[in-house]
């Protein structure tokens, strides 16, 4: 069963599109996927990471769970997984 | 009596007349009368909810008039809080409409949270919110969350103990900056959001339907896409975890 990636908000903008579904042969980690989707969408690299790490204005949910609560970009994803990459929606709006 | 009837007669068929009568006796905080909370504000308000505190230390703006509904062209320049309130008698004179034109830190937050049974986190930062958050956890009130940017929005609500809190999901945004200059923002947009806030909220209240808890509602508009999000609690989570803090 392929990785479910949800694109939020202006994320989805990058990719074109909302859900996308990715083979990752059994497991990997979150750094090496958000790689791999970085190749297949240009400028989505640039938007998720700084440097080697995640953008302080990317939150990024492992099956509903912040990875700053897991392992980070390190966390393990496995086949059935769900990610969610999100941008600060912030606004009430005053 | 009649003329209450009257009122609220339609929604009396769907809420039937206990319903109306825990409204009546609900207490409701808003925090942040901007697009989000004066829409919700307004069918809180129009609901019957005894109480309303409507919380901001901002005036109104005319760049505020294409989402914010309370305002008109004559509130330009007036403290938000007291057009509001003003607006929102005029709609249910029944209804205690409570203006504090306030910066929310936490003390504030913190009395708020102690008197109202639902917490409303309309606000236009994040820093803000985390504090609401905070409030909320200690209080063990019910907060209901919604934001949003551009043609998007998202709203949850936080059951203390039961449901992540926002510091579970977007810790990471506590420190995180205001739009640089004003926030883009589609006027109907805020409203969808909005709407769903108020209809939480009113769920609450009246103990009726799945509250949206553990769910993050994700509103794309310019797809016109919903979509949820399943979200779950950490046990490290250094604001609503009992255990300890691992990390």
């Amino acid at each position: 069963m392929p990785v479910k990636v949800k694109y939020i908000a202006s994320i989805s903008e990058i990719t074109g599109q909302l859900v996308e579904h990715v083979d990752v042969g059994g497991e990997t980690t979150l750094r090496e996927l958000l790689a791999l989707l970085s190749e297949r969408h240009p400028g989505l690299g640039g938007r998720v990471f700084r440097g080697d790490a995640l953008a302080d204005d990317i939150i990024v949910l492992v099956n509903g769970r912040s990875i700053d609560w897991l392992n980070g970009l390190e966390t393990k994803i496995r086949e059935g997984d769900e990610v969610t990459i999100m941008p600060p929606a912030g606004g009430g709006t005053d | 009596m009649t003329a209450v009837m009257d009122r609220y007669s339609r929604q009396l068929m769907v809420i039937g007349e206990e319903g109306q009568r825990r409204l009546g006796q609900a207490t409701v905080a808003v925090f942040g009368m901007g697009g989000l909370g004066t829409l919700a504000a307004y069918y809180l308000a129009g609901a019957g909810v005894g109480r309303l505190y409507v919380v901001d230390f901002d005036t109104v703006s005319i760049s505020d008039l294409h989402r914010q509904v309370l305002y008109a062209v004559r509130d330009v320049g007036k403290p938000k809080v007291e057009a509001a309130a003003e607006r929102l008698r005029s709609v249910n004179p029944h209804v205690d409409v409570v203006p504090i034109m306030e910066n929310v830190e936490l003390p504030l937050a913190a009395e708020l949270a102690g008197k109202a049974d639902v917490l409303v986190d309309a606000f236009d930062n994040w820093a803000s919110r985390h504090i609401l958050n905070k409030a909320a956890v200690r209080a063990g009130k019910p907060l209901v969350h919604g934001a949003v940017d551009n043609w998007y929005g998202h709203v949850t609500v936080v059951l203390p103990g039961k449901t992540p809190c926002l510091h579970d999901l977007f810790g990471r945004f506590a420190r995180a900056p205001m739009c640089v200059g004003q926030c883009p923002v589609l006027g109907p947009v805020v409203g969808i959001i909005a709407s769903i806030m108020a209809t939480e909220t009113l769920k609450l209240v009246l103990g009726m339907g799945d509250a949206l808890a553990g769910r993050l509602l994700v509103v794309d508009a310019k797809r016109m896409s919903f979509d949820e999000v399943k979200v779950a609690r950490d046990p490290s989570c250094p604001v609503c975890s009992t255990g300890p803090r691992t990390k």
